[in-house]
């Protein structure tokens, strides 16, 4: 069970390591997650005023595009420096690669939403904050939901050409039904 | 240029110590109070982030034509300097709007467009570092788009219905604010004159530097 855990904390070691030097996933996920609201500013916000409850939906859309953009870019790297088989072909069980992945993931969504969650508050004047338990546990419920069928689908796709459209289909119908 | 780098800066630093006691003789405004002091720095960060805008576009547009890569260097710099200062601006804005207009943010032409004008240059700066091969001259033409939305920030206010003040309020202010307000549009242009001039220098170095690792790497 150590070695488990001790596997699942390097993998993901690993990439928020990378991230650290590079920090290209969460400046162009908290990037593409201020484009989303922006863009839904123009059509939810009439007269200077945004529609009543538009800010829940402009939310999660933000959450799970720039998510499905995070979840693309974190093996696509891993394609692109050809380092998925040495990933794959090291003595660690595949969960314990998955549960890895997952974790860094779940970091990088969480500074996201640490960031877009108080925008997103202040600019529709949205109570967010009234009940900010109720509001924590709903972020980490929807995020670790979110991550954990998205990050089995970016793995499965990440020979794919086409994968941030598949994987957008693929993550969000399992997300909604669920 | 470079031997003017520590003197600018240190009547920069000087200008900025001294414009709190400037702005704190200064009249309180009728209506607003103590809150409408924000004013002197929002904007006048403004002004210089227009500034910064400009640099940029110009710099760019000189770049993808001329092809100089001393313009690009600039337009890097110029593009950095619209985000940070944008930044100040996009900060300071809301914590006066709080209190005049009782929302942190409101969705009008002025907001909406500085905003706009914003996220435009942190696009230049996402795609010039994370871009790859070319990404200088896809990242010029941001800039040109960048710096074409200056005149509609700066006219929004008068044009679109906004609860934004108008750009009359500059020219009208009263006679005890207008000296405050010109020391500190002086204290950040050369601030930001000083840090685009330290910029510009740092990227050359920066790109002198990659040219001697090609070289060392190709023999």
């Amino acid at each position: 069970m150590r070695a488990f855990a001790r596997a699942v904390w390097l993998v993901t070691q690993k990439d928020l390591v990378i991230e650290s030097r590079t920090r290209e996933i969460l400046l162009t996920t908290v990037f593409f997650a201020l484009a989303c609201v922006l863009v839904f500013a123009f059509g939810f916000v009439h007269e200077g005023r945004p529609v009543q409850d538009a800010a829940a939906g402009i939310l999660w859309i933000a959450i799970a595009f720039s998510g499905t953009l995070a979840l693309g870019r974190a093996f696509e790297r891993e394609r692109h420096g050809e380092t998925l088989r040495a990933l794959l072909i090291a003595p660690i069980d595949r969960p314990a690669l998955y549960l890895g992945k997952l974790l860094g993931i779940l970091v990088l969504l969480a500074a996201v939403e640490i960031l877009v969650v108080p925008l997103i508050a202040l600019m529709f004047q949205a109570p967010l904050f009234a009940h900010p338990l109720l509001m924590l546990g709903l972020l980490a419920a929807g995020t670790v939901g979110f991550a954990a069928v998205g990050t089995l689908f970016a793995a499965m796709l990440v020979f794919f050409d086409v994968v941030f459209v598949t994987l957008a289909l693929w993550t969000f119908e399992p997300v909604m039904t669920d | 240029m470079k031997k003017l780098f520590v003197p600018m800066a240190v009547v920069a630093a000087a200008m900025f110590a001294y414009a709190p006691f400037m702005i704190l003789n200064a009249p309180y405004e009728s209506t607003m109070g103590l809150v409408q002091k924000i004013f002197y720095f929002h904007a006048a960060c403004g002004m210089a982030m227009f500034a910064a805008a400009f640099v940029s576009g110009i710099g760019s547009a000189a770049f993808l034509f001329g092809r100089k890569p001393s313009a690009d260097r600039m337009a890097v710099a110029g593009a950095e300097l619209t985000s940070i200062i944008g930044l100040i601006v996009l900060v300071t804005g809301p914590l006066w709007a709080r209190k005049a207009w009782g929302v942190w943010w409101q969705w009008d032409a002025r907001l909406t467009s500085t905003l706009v004008m914003w996220m435009i240059f942190n696009a230049y700066l996402l795609l010039r570092r994370y871009g790859g091969p070319g990404s200088d001259r896809l990242a010029a033409a941001v800039a040109l788009f960048g710096m074409a939305n200056v005149p509609f920030v700066y006219w929004s206010v008068n044009v679109w219905r906004t609860l934004h003040p108008k750009t009359s309020v500059i020219p009208s202010l009263q006679p005890g604010m207008r000296g405050p307000f010109w020391f500190c549009v002086a204290a950040f242009l050369l601030l930001f004159t000083v840090l685009l001039a330290l910029r510009t220098e740092l990227e050359k170095r920066r790109q002198q530097l990659d040219e001697l690792y090609l070289a060392v790497e190709g023999d």
